[in-house]
């Protein structure tokens, strides 16, 4: 219809596949988040440490390019194993994606809230449920961007480049970067969206998520010091991720976490909590009692 | 003509306390207004038809589906427009109506297009690309309106459309709901307070208050009858003059301390009136002769307090 001829007219054309409504959500969330310039600088300095990763792993696996650099003695230090791909996964997951989702969450969550959007998305044909699903999403695809992604392109270069003797020492490693990494994407994932929907304004979430990391990291270590336990690593969600990643990758590098045990207890409650908060704020109206 | 709207002794109660009770009715009218005082139940039912509150009692029927089990299948043929503010920050109306299109089932490129029209149609084509923090309330207003019609639903939920609007900017809401209204194709639930945005755009009201359903009038019907009436205020035996009245074939109503309302079937002859009052000897202080006016129905039915339809 011509844009000057004013007058109401029904749709009669084609409908989309609800499995593809269920997608608008995630590429609107993707757009959006890409559209700022700051948070795609960030996203590329992001992949700086895949490249780095990258670059290692080809210097590790071809000697004469290090002499012919005359850093031989590197070649020594160079250990591609568990606990390299454990570090580069640490970084990845627990600094990159986890500033990712405190930056991206709030723009998600909280300003439909604030703005009293979600009205207007559960009046579609659309349950809060695939709403909240939708955002995760979001958050999953930039993790996911960050972390196992290209860890696993640095570990399939491993692979290329490395004899078998190393794949055969390494058999699981792929899986414990793919594994390790949903962990983390979904544990501080709804954790982030959860702390988004309690308190609404976009700022004030993306602070008490920074607060949460450095106020548990020093009160976890404290209860750790009084009572010469680990059970203060419980209130820290990095440390419970740490945990589950030690045990995925049997390296010794994440001695000193929490046992698996009280890292998946902690993680179930945090999770359990999270998903509470979200059922209770995630709703069309407010009802005033 | 199958009800757009079928409630079968819905109650909904919100934090224990019964907000609807026992709603049972059935509405086939092209225009649908909900009529109350605030805190009546208009918004909780218009609520309850999209499945934000869940009936404690009863169900619903909207265009024939269940509320309780077609939920999904429900929400992708209605338009709601909600009350208070809503949208979505950070996005200009053209993506926000876009992406909410798409959501409701319409392809990207069909939904961008209709998107625009809808956008030009509602008067904001020329503002289409700011973004929606920038809106004045009343540029809001239509960017929800838009939103909730750009999926082209069947039946259009309006939760106080008119809120905040200044007069030229009601008039064009109103005017809009009644283009919508008469291309045939949707069929509005229009809730209001405001009595004369109701009886400019809805052929049916239904009026609630404290969650119970007061009265329902088919506002088209006594239009097409053209009920006329006369107030008057005597002094006197007013109970003796009704009499007289009856007997001579009016029909009667009290109104107030020393009101009477007089129904005219075809024409009423004033100087019978006259006559009737004087063998009577009742003074006529004051007489108004008007039609039957949705205020009249309305404070009725407020004044009624227990008479539930």
């Amino acid at each position: 219809m011509a844009v000057y001829d004013q007058s109401y007219r029904v749709y009669g054309g084609a409908t989309t596949a609800h499995w593809q409504r269920l997608l608008v959500i995630p590429r609107y969330g993707l757009r959006d988040l890409f559209r700022g310039r700051s948070f795609l600088a960030f996203f590329l300095t992001c992949l700086t440490a895949p490249l780095a990763a990258a670059a290692l792993v080809y210097l590790a696996n071809h000697l004469p390019v290090l002499s012919f650099l005359r850093i031989e003695q590197l070649a020594q230090k160079l250990q591609v194993g568990a606990a390299f791909f454990y570090h580069l996964l640490g970084l990845q997951a627990g600094f990159f994606a986890t500033i990712a989702m405190i930056i991206a969450a709030p723009q998600l969550l909280s300003q439909d809230l604030y703005n009293n959007a979600i009205p207007l998305y559960l009046s579609r044909p659309l349950s809060r449920w695939e709403y909240l699903c939708g955002k995760l999403a979001v958050l999953a695809a930039v993790g996911s961007a960050i972390t196992w992604i290209p860890c696993l392109a640095v570990y399939v270069l491993q692979v290329s480049q490395a004899e078998a003797a190393w794949r055969a020492a390494n058999p699981g490693l792929g899986l414990a970067i793919f594994v390790g990494s949903w962990l983390w994407i979904g544990l501080f994932g709804i954790f982030s969206l959860a702390v988004c929907a309690a308190v609404k304004r976009r700022q004030v979430a993306r602070g008490l998520l920074v607060l949460y990391l450095i106020v548990s990291a020093s009160l976890g270590e404290a209860i750790n010091a009084i009572y010469g336990t680990t059970a203060g690593d419980w209130i820290r969600l990095p440390r419970v991720a740490e945990a589950f990643w030690g045990a995925l990758f049997h390296t010794q590098e994440a001695a000193g976490a929490p046992s698996l045990l009280g890292a998946s207890t902690a993680g179930a409650v945090f999770l359990g909590a999270s998903l509470l908060v979200l059922r209770k704020r995630l709703i069309a109206c407010e009802v005033v009692r | 003509m199958t009800a757009v709207i079928a409630l079968e002794n819905l109650c909904v109660e919100l934090g224990g306390r019964p907000v609807l009770r026992d709603l049972t009715i059935a509405l086939a009218g092209r225009s649908l207004g909900l009529l109350g005082p605030n805190g009546a139940g208009k918004t909780t039912l218009i609520r309850t038809l999209l499945g934000f509150h869940a009936p404690s009692r009863g169900t619903a029927r909207l265009a024939g589906m269940d509320i309780r089990t077609h939920g999904k299948e429900l929400r992708a043929i209605v338009g709601y427009m909600p009350e208070n503010d809503a949208f979505i920050a950070g996005m200009s109306a053209v993506r926000m109506v876009r992406m909410l299109a798409e959501m409701s089932g319409l392809p990207p490129v069909a939904a961008l297009e209709r998107t625009h029209e809808v956008l030009y149609y509602v008067g904001l084509g020329e503002t289409r690309y700011r973004n929606l923090e920038g809106y004045s309330l009343g540029m809001k207003q239509l960017a929800k309106l838009a939103q909730a019609i750009v999926h082209a639903p069947r039946v259009l939920l309006l939760d106080e459309p008119t809120n905040g609007l200044d007069p030229p900017a009601r008039r064009r809401m109103i005017k809009l709901i009644q283009e919508i209204r008469d291309a045939g194709e949707v069929h509005i639930v229009f809730s209001s307070h405001l009595l004369r945005d109701v009886e400019e755009c809805c052929d049916e009201v239904m009026v609630l208050k404290d969650g119970a359903i007061v009265r329902h009038c088919d506002l088209a019907a006594e239009r097409q009858a053209d009920r006329r009436f006369v107030d008057l205020e005597l002094r006197g035996d007013r109970e003796a003059f009704a009499a007289r009245l009856q007997q001579a074939g009016y029909d009667t109503a009290n109104a107030g301390k020393h009101g009477l309302k007089v129904v005219c079937p075809g024409g009423l002859e004033m100087l019978e009136l006259y006559r009737l009052a004087d063998a009577g000897g009742v003074q006529i202080r004051r007489l108004s002769y008007k039609r039957d006016s949705l205020q009249d129905i309305f404070l009725e039915a407020m004044e009624a307090t227990d008479g539930r339809v």
